[in-house]
């Protein structure tokens, strides 16, 4: 898997890249001083040097590896990338939400040096599907891993097989390994192709009957409805095999034989992430990966910004969960322990299409204490159709954690926060909290 | 207490984007006025209820109509026969091209519907989504949701005519026209889900069932609160494209 280093002579040249790469961390430093990260710096560069990406990132020995996926992605990542590092590998990786072109390349402009030179044995990228291709025709993966494909920002990817062949896609770019969720449809189907093809060395993940049956709903994936009669008889071989899930703790079967582990955060899905990162490792890794090494990484890995995030406000205890689209509400939803006591919901206008929300079993909650963001009205009406208090409606995010942190503590100390991305980043600012986010810079 | 049964059609294929909403408001509206509702899902192979007051069918994916059209045949009878006898019914995008007369594929295969609606789409075309789809209505007034497909429909037949007429984003693609009406039987892009986004409509479906059934429907606060949050839904989408919340008086 790992290839030897380039001769210095496909380097890229310093005099090439010298006013690419100063041109986008001026832009970069100026961005910082403002008080905020965006992909700006690396628009500017790849502007002036098209094939920064392509020529910056060659210099990984292990070259990059892709994590792709309806959700999990920044997770995985995380976690991906904790176990590099536990090997001894020097990481580059892309920021959770920096995971179009320009946001790789504006992580690449923190890193590299004005000669062109940067320093890490392996790339591992959070690519979004609808870029997949180009940054994968710049990047040349040498591995992928897929987690899953669920219906995700219907106003964007419209159907789920548009997503599969945007998958199929990228996957064509990728040179050695691909390790895919045994358990999601249309994956299988993704597989089924792969292995007739031949080309790619195939792993897998999944989760037994018994780990999905004791989900409340399963792993929320899109069905794959043309391919269910062919696809269903096929069962594949997995390294990692999710066996159960007890809140933060996982029981994972490798090669057959259990090891549990706490994750940093609640759920199935963490547990199904865990699973995909760790048959990639052992894929990419090869002799060197260590199971031992791996598991430890995952459980001193801290949870990735607004996903499963415990945040300590003035005494209190804020735990943060990101909505995106009907599966990572509703899985982070069915591992709350219980209905939580003092609870608050936030859609931003970045939530274009909302109708998922009718899709979402939300009888978890007895009652809501506040929702808010632009959107506010679409989480009230949602709530008063299943007759479950909303309590207030304040689309300011500002006063309605105001309102928040000023009402009664409940029992337990804890308040929980369910807020998409827009409002996270928002609630994040507001709590004084921003600098734990890198953003795309 | 008196009850009226809804039957949803093809909710494993045809829900994809939060269809089953309608439901959801049908059922508490019908609640909070004291009538009891029995749901039933069809999915293919299922048999029908003898008897039912309203039918609701969501939209999916094309793939989903590609294994459906057998099955929507098969139902193109009972369904024709609770149209022609005034059963109010709704069906959203791929639903309202399932139950129409055909929909020409990408690729040029032709599928034919269930026929109860004379409309004959063409899915080839390009995808539209509209963040603020507004329709007009002559009784109803202005409704307000989401566009997201990727075709165009013409009305083919003597009894089915536009359900409305489209003010932002494409509709059928003709004519401004948006959606098609045959008797009782609406067909609608208004997507949000349509129901939760314009009660009005909600409350059209269930008078006209209650009529059928010879029971009266009557609204209270619980409905009020509901209504208010709607219209906050349809000001907030109203206000990022532009247009006004109710149609302008004429």
């Amino acid at each position: 898997m790992s290839r030897p280093p380039k001769p210095l002579g496909t380097r890229p040249s310093a005099a090439r890249y010298f006013i690419p790469i100063l041109a986008g961390k001026v832009v970069r430093l100026l961005a910082r001083l403002r008080g905020g990260g965006s992909a700006f710096p690396g628009y500017v560069t790849l502007k002036l040097a098209p094939r920064f990406l392509h020529d910056i990132t060659r210099q990984f020995p292990h070259g990059n590896v892709f994590v792709l996926g309806s959700n999990g992605k920044s997770t995985t990542t995380h976690m991906l990338t904790s176990i590099m590092r536990a090997h001894g590998l020097t990481v580059f990786t892309n920021p959770s939400g920096g995971n179009l072109p320009q946001g790789i390349a504006s992580s690449l402009l923190g890193q590299v040096s004005l000669s062109g030179r940067l320093k890490a044995d392996i790339g591992v990228i959070e690519v979004d599907e609808a870029f997949g291709k180009v940054i994968a025709e710049a990047l040349t993966p040498s591995a992928a891993v897929i987690l899953n494909l669920q219906i995700d920002q219907i106003y964007r990817f419209h159907e789920p097989e548009r997503v599969a062949g945007m998958f199929r896609d990228i996957v064509a770019e990728v040179s050695d390994v691909v390790v895919l969720n045994r358990d999601d449809h249309f994956l299988r189907t993704l597989a089924g192709r792969l292995e007739e093809e031949g080309r790619l060395d195939l792993g897998f993940f999944g989760l037994t009957d018994e780990a999905v049956a004791s989900a409340p709903h399963g792993q929320v994936i899109a069905r794959d409805y043309e391919n269910e009669s062919i696809a269903a008889d096929s069962v594949r071989e997995v390294y990692a095999e999710v066996q159960a899930v007890d809140g933060a703790t996982a029981t994972i079967a490798f090669d057959g034989v259990a090891r549990s582990m706490r994750l940093s955060a609640r759920g199935l899905h963490y547990a199904v992430d865990a699973a995909a990162a760790i048959t990639l490792a052992r894929k990419v890794l090869g002799d060197r990966f260590s199971l031992d090494s791996a598991i430890s990484a995952l459980e001193s890995a801290k949870p990735v910004y607004g996903r499963g995030e415990t945040v300590q406000h003035n005494g209190q205890e804020l735990e943060i969960l990101l909505l995106k689209n009907l599966a990572s509400f509703q899985m982070n939803v069915d591992y709350l322990d219980g209905a939580p006591e003092s609870v608050m919901i936030a859609l931003d206008e970045g939530s274009k299409d909302l109708s998922w929300l009718y899709a979402a079993d939300v009888s978890k909650f007895s009652h809501v204490d506040v929702v808010s963001g632009p959107k506010a009205a679409f989480m009230a009406l949602r709530l008063a159709y299943d007759n479950i208090d909303y309590g207030t409606v304040e689309p300011d995010l500002e006063k309605a954690l105001k309102t928040m942190l000023a009402s009664e503590l409940p029992s337990d100390g804890k308040r929980t926060l369910i807020l998409d991305y827009d409002q996270m980043i928002l609630a994040r600012k507001l709590l004084g909290h921003s600098d734990l986010e890198r953003g795309a810079s | 207490m008196t009850q009226l049964t809804i039957l949803e059609l093809f909710p494993e294929h045809l829900a994809v984007n939060g269809d089953m909403g309608n439901v959801i408001v049908l059922r508490e509206r019908l609640r909070l006025a004291g009538i009891d509702v029995t749901h039933v899902k069809h999915n293919p192979g299922d048999d029908l209820p003898d008897d039912v007051d309203i039918v609701t069918v969501g939209t999916g994916p094309a793939s989903a109509l590609r294994v459906l059209e057998a099955s929507a045949q098969a139902i193109g009878d009972r369904l024709r026969g609770w149209r022609d006898d005034g059963v109010p019914m709704l069906a959203v995008t791929a639903g309202m091209q399932l139950l129409g007369s055909r929909v020409i594929m990408p690729g040029g295969a032709v599928l034919e519907g269930a026929g109860v609606l004379e409309i004959e789409t063409d899915a080839s075309a390009d995808r539209v989504v509209t963040n603020c789809f507004v329709i007009d209505h002559a009784e109803l007034g202005r409704l307000i949701g989401i566009e997201n497909h990727g075709s165009t429909m013409a009305l083919t037949g003597p009894v089915t005519e536009a359900f409305g007429t489209a003010v932002t984003g494409r509709g059928n693609g003709h004519a401004k026209h948006e959606g098609a009406r045959a008797a009782n039987v609406i067909g609608t892009h208004l997507q949000g889900p349509v129901l939760a986004m314009n009660p009005v409509l909600a409350d059209h479906l269930i008078e006209l069932a209650c009529e059928r059934k010879g029971i009266s429907y009557s609204q209270n606060e619980g409905h009020a609160k509901l209504d208010s949050l709607a219209l906050e839904c349809r000001r907030i989408l109203a206000r990022s494209a532009n247009v006004a919340v109710d149609r302008p008086a004429s």
